[in-house]
């Protein structure tokens, strides 16, 4: 640890202007959770009037209990465990491959790759042609329509080639010298020295895929066993709304009030989807929050 | 790293496992169906669905809607992807375009008496040009439609402020907004909270809450957009945007704005605000259709009955003929079809016209006699408090009962049936008055009636057509396009016409009118044919 | 030209190792990302998804003129970009700050904590995040309320409904949802720099300020430079739910954006040859913007995209 041998006056100056700024983020940010948390613990027909602010006014575990009573929830919990560890291992690893070699200044189709793959983020073909590809490809009512089209993503490939050009050049030739193959580079120099970077993608890519429904909405939504969490969630959401929104309104006068509101649902379902990520992070985090220990490399 | 493969691993084998396939019960027909409300997924088995099984031996799979319709609609159509019967809300259209439903006519009249007879007041208007029927309403009213407690839209108005002035009966919108005027100065502060006078709703595709105002105004139910005003035999279609009662009503709600009555806030609220400052007890008045101010009111009548909002037909004088109850009607313009992927449609039929026999709907709705509800001597259903009490948990009435599988989006009856009892049970004539709250009640008592929409005339006899807005205007058309531009054109100059200085309001109003003269022309043509259509061949 | 040619086949060959580890993921892409552009033939038409593709009414260039000709075209042009570059801008200041904040920070303990917090407000979507802001805000909201209490006003300020101030609320709350999940990225870049580099500048004497100045920043430069080219690309395709669920009829004329007009055109109406049109129209501006981007980087010679 670096630690500065007298504190001028600039030093307890930044000390407070660092921790105000801290402070002043975590209120911010963390209220916001806190009062999300409170709705989601209290008794939905109150939440309407208003006024819930860091603790549930009506405490009640009914909202939770409505969400996750239910069978299918826990196999849609399954169904989302398994795309996210799927795409986020073998996402995390070929992107890092591709990124590698398009690295590589002097690879001749290091320009051609990194261009097809760059344009992919400014162009798309649409909703139907996409459906007919992969009903082509025989990805609907699939399970591996979640893992297949998202597992190398122009975005995260470009954020590690630009984290490997940073990388000293010497470790790659020094390598080369002992003839070491590209594959055995890329294993076993280029990935341990890139672990804080592809943490990072590798948290992008779970948190994406783990709260992913959309996906299941186009392809999958007749297949019930491929449902995942977020679906589901959505399902109980969508019901919700719909109990005080216009598809119910020819029953409108008929329906008894529903005690379980669309804003209830919404803060239940941001808790349970937060969770498990939050239970999970601290593993990746420790990579890129833990800091110099880690050994840094960059000169 | 070892664990980690191992984990993977077992993923691998568990999705694969996915996606082998769900064995089927093989001694049922089953049915693929593709429902255009949310629900969740039928658990397989409750008090209604278990019998109708049993009786039909079909079961159902249902895929219920997550995302947007438009999308999967647009997604089914291109890839000819379809389940055997489906329900696309005002989407069905589209179906029938693509040439995805069957025609139902002969199935009809070979397979489906109960169909034929309970929806026979409505065949007409299900024929599209072709004079075929490809779908089948939910709600169909075979006899006498039912009455309800509330109407489908209202000057709501505050409870307090009635008892105040001895329940006067409001007829025109200056009356309504001087008793709410005067109330709120008088009484500034309700909980400790500042009165609001007048609020209005003014969020998304809700904000027809707020832009519907004069046509209701004008007397009339809602139509949508415009509204066909009688010129001796004919319905011509006519524009209220842009009207001289449209210029009223925004001119007193920028008076009532500056003078601090109308809520400052209303226009930049969304509907949970809506409801928190409603269900507060300190909003006055507001304009809606009933079941936007629903979950409020509930809270109401539990929490400060004092303070419930009770419905009046307003109109902007009191001259006018008000007939702004719905004429009872059914939605013929969606519901649930048959499609060409369907491999035994007469055994598709036989059920739909299974659901829609007085019978199974009384199953449906009501339950089983002697279980969950009882009969009078005079043959009139009733339900003890012990069954009501039941039937209030809406969870126990969806998941356990079973009803909305087998209800919502699915043909069905409603009204009053051949003995007088109505199929809905919170409609039975004896259930209105009697179920209702003491709050409600009061109110009642005060002005002689036995539900709210006592208060109102009777609707419209005629207009075969009703409602407008049930009309979609064809995909591409100019009509259409017109349509987006002036709802983008209503929620820029609303706001400003209501909230600027009334000094300004002559000016705004201009500006308005003249955006919005070169939307209307198309939309009043396509308009006009489908009325003269449906007056012709409904 | 034919020694030119001969030299890339040789290298190639030489470069096998790389092509093959290459060659699986070139493929992919073109399945994936390329087979379905043929959609975009879809914008000179009237596409309607029931008929078969050679069935479609051919309609030249009708969408694209339809779209450009449209009376709010250029509001919504304006709106977008503005609102666009205002997220762009403050949400990368914002997170660049708060990783060089945390990484200042010496308790392991609370750097940690307060970077998981930091990010919460990403799990938290838009329909809630919405009603947070626009309660915060409203006139008996919690920033109403300190404001009249510290004495700043004296009655309350509508936030919701001055039109000039909704791209800076947009902005704000922007910076709000974004800023801890942002800050990933270059905390992962900070982490990687040699701590040699750090001791080596406190004998020099330098200070902590002039160690971020000298040594954090330019070792975050091409990670931000790359950051600043891709969302240059993205000005266009700014995300429609945050500010669709803020706006109000009140601050329409600078809330309306291009990905609202769209929809409401396009695929809300099943016109999905406008949509498509509209797509084609965002992707042209993108790539107008990203290749300029990229150039300029070029020429200031630091790090590049492609």
């Amino acid at each position: 640890m670096i630690r500065a041998k007298k504190r001028g006056w600039d030093d307890i100056l930044l000390d407070v202007f660092i921790y105000t700024f801290l402070i002043a983020l975590i209120i911010v940010t963390l209220y916001p959770f806190l009062n999300t948390l409170a709705i989601s613990f209290n008794e939905g027909r109150d939440s309407i009037k208003g006024g819930i602010y860091l603790w549930p006014r009506e405490f009640t575990t009914f909202n939770y209990e409505s969400l996750l009573t239910d069978q299918q929830i826990f196999h849609a919990a399954g169904v989302s465990i398994a795309r996210t560890v799927l795409t986020t291992v073998f996402g995390t690893f070929l992107t890092a491959m591709l990124a590698y070699v398009i690295s590589r200044k002097d690879f001749v189709l290091r320009k051609f790759i990194t261009f097809i793959y760059v344009l992919t983020m400014y162009v798309q073909g649409g909703l139907i042609p996409t459906y007919f590809l992969y009903q082509r490809l025989g990805l609907t009512n699939n399970f591996w329509v979640y893992v297949l089209p998202g597992l190398v993503a122009a975005f995260n490939l470009i954020i590690v080639r630009t984290y490997i050009n940073g990388l000293p050049e010497s470790l790659i030739e020094s390598a080369k010298i002992d003839g070491a193959s590209e594959f055995t580079i890329f294993l076993k120099i280029i990935m341990p020295l890139s672990k804080p970077v592809l943490a990072t993608i590798a948290i992008f890519t779970a948190v994406y895929h783990w709260s992913a429904w959309w996906d299941v909405f186009l392809y999958n939504s007749s297949n019930p066993a491929l449902a995942t969490l977020q679906y589901e969630l959505m399902k109980v959401l969508a019901t919700a709304n719909s109990m005080s929104g216009s598809m119910q309104q020819a029953l409108a006068n008929s329906a008894q009030s529903a005690q379980i509101t669309p804003r209830a649902i919404r803060a239940t379902m941001t808790i349970i989807v937060t969770v498990p990520i939050a239970v999970v992070y601290p593993f990746l985090q420790r990579y890129f929050v833990h800091g110099l220990t880690l050994g840094g490399v960059k000169e | 790293m070892k664990k980690g493969l191992s984990i993977l691993f077992l993923m691998l084998v568990l999705s694969l496992a996915f996606t082998a396939a769900a064995g089927a019960q093989d001694d049922l027909k089953e049915f693929d169906v593709f429902i255009s409300v949310s629900l969740p997924d039928y658990s397989g088995s409750s008090i209604v669905g278990d019998i109708i099984q049993k009786e039909t031996g079909v079961k159902l799979n249902r895929e219920y809607l997550v995302g947007d319709l438009e999308q999967k609609v647009g997604l089914m159509i291109a890839s000819q992807d379809y389940p055997d019967m489906l329900v696309a809300a005002h989407f069905t259209d589209k179906f029938v375009e693509a040439g995805a439903l069957i025609p139902l006519n002969d199935l009809i009249e070979k397979h489906a008496p109960n169909i034929k007879k309970y929806y026979a007041k409505h065949l007409d208007a299900l024929k599209k040009e072709d004079g075929n029927i490809y779908y089948l309403p939910q709600l169909a009213i075979p006899f006498e439609p039912a009455e309800r407690r509330y109407p489908s839209v209202g000057f709501f108005i505050n409870k307090r402020v009635l008892e105040a002035n001895d329940y006067p009966f409001i007829k025109s919108f200056d009356q309504y907004f001087k008793l709410i005027e005067d109330y709120q100065k008088e009484h500034p502060e309700y909980n400790g909270q500042k009165t609001i006078g007048y609020t209005t709703l003014f969020d998304g595709w809700r904000r027809f809450a707020t832009t519907n105002g004069p046509m209701h105004l004008m007397g009339y139910p809602n139509e949508g957009g415009f509204v066909p005003v009688k010129e001796g035999e004919e319905y011509v279609v006519r524009p209220y945007y842009g009207s001289n009662v449209e210029k009223y009503y925004y001119k007193k709600l920028n008076e009532m704005y500056n003078k601090g009555v109308v809520d400052q806030e209303a226009f930049v609220s969304n509907f949970d605000q809506y409801l928190e400052k409603i269900s507060s007890g300190r909003v006055l008045g507001t304009l809606n259709q009933y079941w936007q101010v629903q979950q409020a009111q509930e809270v109401l009548i539990n929490e400060r009955p004092d303070s419930i909002m009770v419905p009046f037909p307003v109109t902007y004088d009191p001259i006018v003929e008000e007939h702004m109850r719905d004429k009872p009607y059914v939605q013929t313009t969606q519901g649930m079809g048959i499609t060409t992927a369907c491999e035994d449609p007469v055994a598709a039929i036989k059920y739909l016209d299974y659901l829609v026999s007085i019978e199974t709907q009384h199953l449906i709705q009501w339950g089983i006699k002697g279980k969950h509800y009882q009969v009078d001597e005079d043959g009139m259903f009733y339900r003890t408090e012990e069954q009501l009490a039941k039937f209030r948990d809406p969870n126990w009435v969806r998941d356990v009962f079973g009803r909305h599988y087998f209800y919502n989006a699915f043909p069905s009856l409603t009204g009053l049936g051949p003995n007088g009892n109505s199929f809905m049970p919170s409609r039975q004539p004896s259930a209105i008055y009697a179920n209702s709250s003491a709050a409600e009640k009061e109110v009642m008592d005060a002005y002689g009636v036995k539900s709210f929409t006592g208060l109102y005339n009777k609707p419209f006899e005629d207009r075969k057509y009703f409602p407008l807005w049930t009309i979609t205007l064809p995909t591409n058309s100019k009509a259409q396009i017109e349509s987006t531009r002036m709802t983008n054109a209503l929620v820029q100059h609303v706001p400003t016409l209501v909230m600027d200085s009334t000094e300004k309001f002559e000016a705004n109003w201009d500006a308005y009118t003249e955006q919005i003269s070169g939307l209307m022309d198309a939309q009043i043509k396509e308009y006009q044919k489908q009325i003269d259509w449906r007056m012709e061949n409904w | 030209m034919k020694s030119s040619g001969n030299t890339f086949w040789q290298k190639l060959w030489k470069q096998k190792a790389l092509v093959l580890m290459s060659l699986p993921f070139i493929i992919y892409v073109i399945i994936f990302k390329y087979i379905p552009l043929w959609g975009w033939l879809m914008a000179f038409q009237n596409y309607w998804p029931g008929n078969s593709f050679f069935e479609q009414t051919w309609v030249g260039l009708e969408n694209f003129r339809l779209l450009l000709s449209d009376p709010v075209f250029f509001d919504v042009l304006r709106n977008t970009l503005a609102m666009s570059v205002i997220k762009l801008l403050s949400g990368m200041f914002f997170s660049i700050l708060l990783a060089l904040v945390l990484n200042e920070v010496r308790f392991a303990k609370f750097k940690k904590i307060t970077q998981t917090i930091s990010y919460l407000p990403h799990f938290i979507s838009w329909v809630v995040g919405a009603n947070l802001v626009m309660n915060a805000l409203s006139t008996n909201g919690i920033v109403n309320d300190l404001l009249l209490n510290l004495g700043i006003v004296d009655s309350p300020i509508m936030f919701m409904g001055i039109p000039k101030l909704f791209w800076w609320i947009v902005g704000a709350s922007h910076v709000w949802k974004t800023v801890g999940f942002g800050a990933i990225l270059y905390l992962a870049s900070i982490v990687s720099i040699s701590p040699s580099l750090y001791e080596a500048a406190v004998i020099d004497g330098a200070s902590r300020l002039q160690r971020i100045r000298y040594i954090t920043l330019p070792a975050l430069k091409p990670v931000i430079i790359i950051l600043l080219i891709i969302n240059v690309g993205r000005l266009m395709n700014m995300g429609f739910q945050q500010i669709y669920l803020l706006s109000n009829g009140r601050v329409i004329e600078y809330s309306r954006i291009f990905r609202i007009f769209e929809l409401d055109f396009g695929l809300k109406m099943m016109r999905y040859s406008f949509a498509t049109a509209a797509g084609i129209f965002r992707s042209l501006v993108s790539i107008v913007l990203v290749f300029s981007a990229n150039q300029i980087a070029k020429m200031m010679g630091e790090e590049r995209l492609i």
